[in-house]
């Protein structure tokens, strides 16, 4: 009988065909996570790049006097990109295969950096140019239902309002000193915390409650 | 973190196994398909005796005792006994009317499919023994094509592949497609010499083996089961035939479709105890090694899966009911953590094999009914009803839940 002569490879043959299958499910798995990657680090180079441009384009106005009118509307390009990546790097934070990863620690801090360094600028565009912004910064948790939930709030908030800035920060991300400093400049125990123009609020809040504050 | 470490490690390893059966059983059928030719018996017609084990079947009974004198064979060497066990209804009665054509009835007052197939074994005088359960048809060829499978002197039962007698309402027809299905892996197995189990449908014994090994099991739910993985501990082989196709009705109510698989589900469990240690032995082949233990660790792997698709699913519907609660929207996009594009390929491919297979089966079992919605329940939902009932049996088995051979429903 042919069996005789396979039967006994079958399990070896078998075995081989779904190591090849499994390999190619993790390609493509390995591919998609790439393309996903390799998209987020465009858009933190883009964010990179658009923030030190504003950064220069203020220290301009600061020497040669300038209209703050024009810097308006640079502000909102940049947060909104900012914002934008913000919210791609949290949906794959969630995913537990990026978090951790070399490229994946290094994108988030860069972001970091830039969400910082814009927050630093547009307080000091509203001393040099006398407007008001709303700035929110949201100090969240990965992996945290609550701090998820808030997350959703700010950008029904931010779709409602575009002018309202929100920075959101990894209160527990001990890489970066500079989330160190902002923890303990505003004491952060516990997320989510809201810094809403320098008054803080602890725990979720509705985006109606958020509105009431500002206004 | 380490809830979705362990939940990706699971997801994962079930693909993994998962696509090696399936592939082990692809490559089975592709290297075999010309084994699934049938050959013809060498020698002389021997004398076969038909037993028919009833427990108040007055509904059934004389459609299947007429389907067993129906079937082709010399009337001189075919002995057809009607096992009437602790019947109550017109069984007896209605059996008695076939006194003329030489069915012999056998009136055993203790209950006990086991115990009665035995006392029929005793009385019987066939060189092979033919077990056919009153809820079931048997068709002409039968005994043609089964006894060819024992010129192998080795093989000592073969089992035939059974069909759904006339399926009208949903679960007789997954079960419809569940017969098929496993009327081919059953082949597939016995073609590698693992098959271990004959069902009481129509299956067919070498008496004198049955006898060496003592006879049926009559502790145990499923002796059919039992009686094949005793058979193959004592060295021989279980065969199964695609020619042979005889009906069975299967349970049309849940409460009935309930009792049959737990008990089947007790009897396996109970089998697999009592023959524990072939498990994992060398002289035992692929059966000890490889059949018999994934046999027994598939339906957790089932549970398993069944627990990764129902957190997937939980998930989703809870973390956007808590945002729905928290901020009176809904978001979709809250599936991130789960989404794997690897497992999403693994399935898909999973989903082909099982098409495939499943096309197979129907063209080998000559079936030209198509059931599509039963089909995809079949697919999806069915394996877990399957591996819920192999849970619920081994836990009967293990608390010692006292067996009732027979309530009010067909065993």
């Amino acid at each position: 009988m042919v069996a005789e002569r396979y039967k006994k490879y079958l399990l070896g043959i078998a075995l081989i065909i779904t190591i090849f299958v499994f390999a190619a499910g993790l390609l493509v798995g390995s591919t998609f996570d790439t393309y996903q990657t390799d998209e987020l680090l465009l858009s933190v180079r883009q964010n990179e790049l658009e923030t030190q441009s504003f950064l220069v384009e203020q220290q301009f106005v600061d020497t040669f006097g300038g209209q703050c009118d024009s810097m308006t509307s640079r502000v909102e390009t940049v947060q909104k990109s900012i914002a934008e990546t913000g919210r791609k790097l949290t949906l794959l934070e969630n995913s537990l295969k990026y978090t951790g990863t070399d490229d994946f620690e290094y994108l988030k801090n860069k972001h970091l950096i830039s969400k910082v360094q814009l927050f630093t600028l547009l307080k000091n565009f509203e001393e040099t140019c006398g407007v008001n912004y709303d700035i929110i910064l949201f100090f969240y948790q990965v992996n945290h239902s609550k701090s998820i939930t808030q997350g959703f709030a700010l950008d029904e908030l931010t779709e409602k309002n575009p002018d309202i800035v929100i920075l959101s920060i990894d209160k527990d991300y001990e890489k970066e000193p500079l989330v160190s400093l902002l923890v303990a400049r505003y004491n952060i125990e516990k997320a989510p915390t809201l810094i809403i123009n320098d008054e803080k609020i602890e725990g979720f809040i509705s985006t109606e409650n958020i509105e009431n504050y500002i206004n | 973190m380490l809830e979705l470490f362990i939940y990706r490690l699971i997801l994962y390893v079930i693909s993994f196994i998962g696509l090696f059966m399936a592939i082990f059983w692809i490559s089975v059928l592709y290297i075999e398909e010309d084994s699934l030719e049938e050959e013809t018996f060498e020698g002389k017609p021997p004398n076969v005796s038909i037993l028919i084990p009833a427990h108040n079947e007055e509904d059934v009974i004389a459609e299947t005792i007429e389907s067993a004198l129906a079937v082709n064979y010399p009337k001189t060497k075919r002995e057809i006994i009607v096992l009437a066990n602790a019947c109550t209804d017109r069984t007896e009665e209605i059996a008695k009317r076939y006194k003329e054509q030489g069915v012999k009835l056998i009136s055993i007052k203790e209950p006990g499919k086991g115990h009665a197939v035995n006392i029929g074994l005793q009385k019987q005088k066939g060189e092979f023994t033919v077990i056919l359960d009153a809820d079931s048809i048997a068709t002409h060829n039968l005994l043609e094509v089964l006894l060819p499978k024992f010129n192998d002197p080795k093989v000592a039962g073969v089992k035939t592949s059974i069909k759904v007698w006339k399926p009208n309402n949903l679960l007789e027809k997954l079960q419809w497609f569940e017969y098929i299905n496993t009327g081919l892996v059953h082949k597939l197995m016995s073609i590698l010499d693992v098959l271990y189990l004959t069902p009481g449908v129509f299956s067919i014994y070498r008496t004198d083996a049955l006898r060496k090994v003592g006879g049926f099991d009559e502790n145990i739910l499923t002796e059919d089961i039992e009686i094949a993985v005793r058979l193959l501990h004592n060295g021989y082989k279980i065969k199964s035939s695609l020619a042979a196709m005889p009906f069975t009705k299967v349970p049309h109510t849940l409460k009935g479709y309930h009792s049959q698989r737990l008990r089947w589900a007790r009897g396996f469990f109970a089998t697999m105890l009592k023959h524990k240690e072939m498990f994992f032995k060398k002289e035992f082949g692929l059966l000890g090694l490889f059949m018999l233990p994934i046999s027994f660790i598939m339906p957790i792997l089932v549970i398993l899966s069944t627990i990764v698709v129902a957190y997937t699913l939980l998930d989703i519907v809870f973390k956007s009911l808590f945002v729905k609660l928290l901020t009176g929207e809904f978001f979709y996009n809250l599936s991130a953590p789960v989404l794997d594009f690897s497992a999403l390929f693994w399935t898909v491919i999973l989903v082909i094999f099982g098409i495939y297979v499943l096309y197979k089966s129907i063209k080998l079992f000559r079936e030209k009914a198509f059931y599509p919605v039963a089909g995809f329940l079949f697919f999806t939902a069915y394996p877990f009803v399957k591996s819920f009932y192999w849970f619920l049996g081994a836990i009967y088995e293990l608390a010692g839940v006292k067996k009732v051979w027979r309530g009010d429903v067909r065993w």
